[in-house]
């Protein structure tokens, strides 16, 4: 299996007020194409540091973090910056858009940016129509931004990080600022995603989340402490009672 | 804690908060200088005059003689209240320069001395000139402007046929005869100086008469009396004199005016924008029950501070400020008014006020507020309105164009601000552009005199001899002690019966010259005459224009047509406001000899006398015993030259004459009134203005934007933004807010310049001007705004770097 994202002795440090803060000390993990990796750990033990330094929004301070074979901790600004666009998917807790635009547009504006699939206007635009269509938010293409729900914003959110047909998709708690319907249904979507070859890389707190992952890496002070291997046989709720059982050896 | 979170506000928002102070500062120093000045222009000359001559500024006269019969008739007159009168010597002579070169100078050249004058003269301090050291002399400051004579340079002028050299001791502000449009220039010299001129033949008497009176009309026809009698007029034309003047201080206010209404557009956006950015906090505060009275008082006090601050600094910085704004026009005027610093003073309490009321009103919305805006980042989810962006898939344009375009679309309340903004300060470098383009140009050619190709002076034209001129008319003592010598004036011919004829003669003498060098010409002059004019019972004194010489073609009218016979005669549109007279009227002219009926044929413009001239037909029975001045010697090419050619050709006519005042259609206008320099002074003080002005205001609303669109700039840079697409979409609203701008200031720029210049223009005689819409500036000035917009804007984006894509985790 093909490796999308390899990261070796990452560390990132923070110097506040004259302190220096080691928050990740010699991380490195893989995530294998068409792998779902869940990144968990206590509050404030570096889970989305981790995740804003593999992808590049972040500096690190030492280590190399390979994606695609190519080295991000290498690349200049603007190759960082189309790396994003055209190879990576971002999702966030907020549900951040572009407040002047369309749902749509809003899902549009990334893809007609990129000149990586060399698309027409119109191509962009059946392709965001179709994603929306996918995740059953067509509906609300028109909409502005404050005019849907949280779950549909969130849903716009992933169709905006899928325009581009990233290779690897960056989600940090993409639920958590979601109700318990709404966050299944964003994760059925993201399983779902998934399962049709995009491989995606999630922060999230809730091991009912992390058990549908393929993988579980678990976080703590900086250093990768442990790593937990969903069995896919199972069924959700066993998985999630053998991930909880990990965490709680672990010290969740 | 009070003190402690105002003390934190200032310091987390800094940058909005000094730029907020730099306007409050700005607004103070506009509206403290633009009240002192336009008090100072509304009442400055009354105050100039009044100074200059105290409570005898109701009538003046202008008498060219001793005024041997002058206090008789004057003490005669029931309606003089009192007068008083300066003792002149009319200079007729050369003035050499400090090289001793000859100075081409036009007008009239006063000789005077303190001990005899009755107006007060004042230096270029304002302070009154009470003595003039021995060897030294102050001249007036429209002469020292035009020959480019300095402070410390000497002067020459010809006593007999001495030589009389003066240092010049600096420019002197005469306020009844100073104006840039009157032609009297004075030379005030020590007592002793002047005494040595006293019987000299390059002399003449002449006396300046100032009186109170208390009805102005009745005195206009028993003044005619006095012997010598040149020129009588009323306070108002003194007023209408300094019109220039007034107009180039009047667009110094509006553009005070202009700037104070950018200063608190931009003070409402800002107070209103840091509030609304405030909106965590103060849901905070409520939260934790504090009442919206005592919240509102936290902003309030931190905005009366700010404004107190920013008035006692703005109030202080106004004084010089208005001085130099003020400056080109108090070159030549003494304005002021009797309040002094107060007024300034008094500009500074209602910008304190009025930011005051500003902030009231923007805190407002503190009671609008709840804890839930603090949980909802400020936004309620309420919406009754659908934006009305336009949509990426059905736009053309790269991205970072469709986003500043539909940022603008969706919100263009939110940019009005700067639209109004750089819209003022366009609109207005527009029509000064206009205005100091048409002065610049022919537009008032028609306006002075007859149309010619090329405008001689007089002066200049007498260095060619007169041999015969004199001799064929008449053998008079004085007019053979005339013959072979160069005359000194025209006016020369007046004393004589036979002077038209001469003056006839002598036109088709300048005609002959010049054919002889091979320049085909019809030469002629339009004369001015007094004369007293009767309609409706009603005996009216005008000052009355004839073509003599070869007539090139007829005077253009803007109604009617032009006199064709010696019965016929046409007025101006200030003529016709004062009398009643139109087109068609029948009104009696007294020549002296005889009286003529006339009858009204057109109407037309002009800007002699202010528009107080009428246009008489060629063979009008005129006497230059009536003579009252005349224009430049007019010459016509009769062989249609390019204007290359004619541009040769007026080279040729310096070298025949000897003369440097030979001057094309353009240089005429341009020397008639005088005000381009003026104009063009006041035209680079106000793009220093705007300069100021769009550098503060870009910066303010860039970086407020930048701030308010944190969250949005960082989830661009996340999903894949680059930092130059960004500081493109930030650039691009300025670009389009920019254009939209000058687009809009450049539409109203033509009919705002036509209505303003008319509304000046007019009231001095020419009603019909073409105002020229200057095709530089409607390039030059847009260019350079947006340009600069643009620059500002990039250099304020260039903030935007400092938000990352990592800060998507930080924005709350």
């Amino acid at each position: 299996m093909s490796v999308v994202l390899e990261v070796k002795d990452l560390c990132k440090t923070y110097v506040m007020n004259k302190r220096q803060n080691n928050v990740l000390k010699n991380v490195s993990f893989k995530v294998n194409n068409g792998e779902m990796v869940a990144i968990m750990g206590p509050s404030a033990s570096g889970k989305s540091t981790l995740l804003y330094s593999v992808s590049g929004m972040d500096d690190a301070t030492s280590g190399t973090v390979l994606f695609n074979d190519k080295d991000i901790t290498k690349m200049k600004k603007n190759e960082l910056s189309d790396v994003r666009l055209d190879e990576m998917g971002f999702i966030f807790q907020q549900m951040f858009m572009m407040k002047n635009l369309t749902i749509l547009d809003n899902i549009l504006l990334p893809g007609l940016q990129s000149k990586k699939l060399d698309r027409s206007r119109a191509e962009v635009k059946e392709y965001g129509e179709s994603l929306m269509r996918k995740l059953g938010i067509i509906e609300a293409a028109d909409n502005d931004i404050n005019e849907v729900s949280g779950g549909q914003l969130q849903r716009a959110c992933i169709c905006r990080s899928l325009i581009n047909k990233p290779s690897l998709l960056f989600a940090d708690e993409p639920t958590g600022a979601l109700n318990r319907a709404s966050s299944d249904e964003v994760m059925q979507e993201l399983i779902k995603i998934n399962k049709e070859g995009t491989s995606i890389m999630m922060v999230t707190h809730d091991s009912k989340v992390a058990a549908r992952c393929t993988r579980v890496l678990y976080i703590s002070d900086g250093n990768i402490e442990g790593e937990f291997v969903n069995d896919s046989e199972k069924t959700d709720r066993e998985r999630e009672r053998a991930l909880n059982n990990w965490l709680m050896d672990l010290g969740w | 804690m009070f003190f402690q979170i105002l003390k934190k506000d200032l310091k987390r928002n800094k940058t909005m908060n000094v730029i907020l102070f730099l306007f409050i500062v700005l607004a103070t120093v506009f509206v403290s200088s633009g009240l002192s000045n336009l008090v100072s222009v509304i009442s400055g000359l009354d105050y100039y005059i009044g100074q200059a001559v105290g409570e005898k500024d109701d009538y003046f006269l202008s008498i060219e003689s001793d005024g041997e019969n002058m206090k008789e008739v004057l003490d005669s007159i029931e309606s003089v209240k009192s007068y008083g009168y300066d003792e002149v010597l009319s200079y007729s002579d050369e003035v050499l320069d400090k090289n001793k070169k000859k100075i081409e100078w036009s007008g009239g050249i006063s000789l005077c001395t303190t001990k005899l004058l009755y107006t007060k003269l004042f230096d270029s301090d304002n302070k009154e000139i009470k003595n003039v050291e021995k060897g030294h002399v102050y001249i007036s400051v429209k002469f020292i402007n035009e020959y480019k004579i300095n402070v410390g340079d000497e002067i020459t002028l010809k006593l007999g046929d001495k030589e009389r050299t003066y240092i010049v001791d600096g420019g002197l502000k005469d306020a009844v005869l100073g104006s840039r449009i009157s032609g009297n220039n004075k030379f005030l010299l020590n007592e002793a100086d002047y005494d040595e001129f006293h019987n000299s033949s390059t002399v003449t008497e002449a006396r300046i008469v100032y009186i109170e009176a208390d009805d102005v009309k009745s005195i206009k026809n028993q003044v005619a009396k006095i012997d010598g009698l040149d020129v009588e007029f009323p306070k108002s034309t003194i007023v209408m004199t300094y019109i220039i003047d007034i107009m180039v201080a009047f667009i110094i206010v509006i553009l005070s005016i202009c700037l104070i209404i950018v200063s608190f557009v931009i003070l409402k956006f800002s107070i209103g924008f840091t509030i609304q950015d405030d909106f965590r906090e103060i849901g905070v505060m409520k939260a934790i029950g504090l009442r919206s009275f005592k919240i509102r008082r936290l902003y309030l006090t931190k905005y009366m501070a700010l404004a107190a601050v920013g008035a006692v600094i703005g109030c202080i910085i106004s004084f010089p400020f208005g001085n130099m704004l003020m400056k080109s026009v108090t070159e030549n005027m003494m304005l002021g008014n009797t309040y002094g610093k107060i007024i300034n003073l008094l500009g500074a309490l209602p910008v304190f006020f009025i930011i005051m009321w500003l902030a009231y009103i923007s805190t407002g919305k503190v009671k609008k507020m709840t804890p839930i805006d603090a949980i909802r980042n400020g936004e309620t989810g309420e919406r009754f309105k659908k934006k009305r962006g336009c949509r990426i898939s059905k736009s053309h344009s790269k991205n970072f164009v469709y986003l500043a375009w539909n940022d603008i679309v969706s919100s263009p309340k939110r940019f009005l601000n700067i639209v109004i903004s750089f819209g003022i300060c366009s609109l207005f470098l527009l029509i000064l552009s206009n205005f100091t383009a048409t002065l610049d140009s022919t537009a008032f050619i028609d306006t002075f005199c007859m149309r010619a190709d090329i405008y001689l002076s007089n002066e200049d034209a007498n260095a060619l001899e007169l041999d015969g001129v004199f001799a064929q008319y008449d053998d008079s003592e004085e007019a053979l002690k005339l013959e072979g010598k160069k005359a000194n004036y025209v006016s020369d011919f007046s004393q004589f019966e036979n002077g038209i004829k001469m003056y006839e003669a002598y036109l088709k003498k300048v005609e002959e010259k010049l054919s002889e060098e091979g320049i085909p010409a019809k030469v002629s002059c339009d004369v001015l005459f007094t004369y007293n004019l009767t309609f409706n019972d009603k005996d009216y004194n005008f000052t009355f224009i004839k073509i003599m010489g070869n007539k090139s073609g007829d005077y253009p009218m803007t109604k009617g047509s032009a006199p064709q016979n010696k019965n016929e005669i046409a007025i101006t549109n200030t003529i016709a406001k004062s009398t009643g007279i139109k087109i068609g009227d029948t009104v009696e002219i007294d020549y002296g000899d005889k009286k003529e009926k006339c009858t009204v044929t057109g109407m037309y413009q002009s800007l002699n006398n202010l528009g107080n001239v009428i246009r008489l037909y060629d063979d009008a029975p005129v006497s230059l015993s009536h003579y009252s001045g005349n224009v430049p010697i007019l010459i016509t090419f009769t062989d249609n030259p390019s204007e290359k050619e004619i541009e040769e050709r007026k080279e040729k006519i310096k070298d025949i004459f000897n003369s440097n005042t030979v001057l094309n259609q353009r240089e005429f206008c341009v020397d008639c009134i005088g005000a381009l320099d003026a104009m063009k002074a006041v035209e680079l003080l106000l793009v220093a203005i705007t300069v100021i002005v769009i550098i503060l205001v870009t910066i303010m609303m860039e970086r407020s934007f930048i701030t308010k669109e944190k969250k949005q700039i960082a989830i661009l840079k996340a999903i894949g933004f680059r930092d130059s697409d960004v500081k493109k979409w930030q650039v691009m609203r300025f670009l389009i807010l920019s254009l939209i701008s000058v687009v809009i200031a450049m539409a109203v720029s033509v009919p705002v310049t036509d209505f303003a210049g008319d509304a000046i223009f007019s009231g001095m005689g020419a009603d019909s001007i073409k105002w020229a819409h200057s095709i530089s500036g409607l390039i030059k000035y847009p260019v350079f705004l947006v340009a600069l917009t643009v620059l500002i804007a990039w250099l304020t984006s260039l903030y935007s770097g400092k938000i990352k894509a990592r800060d998507t985790a930080s924005i709350e």
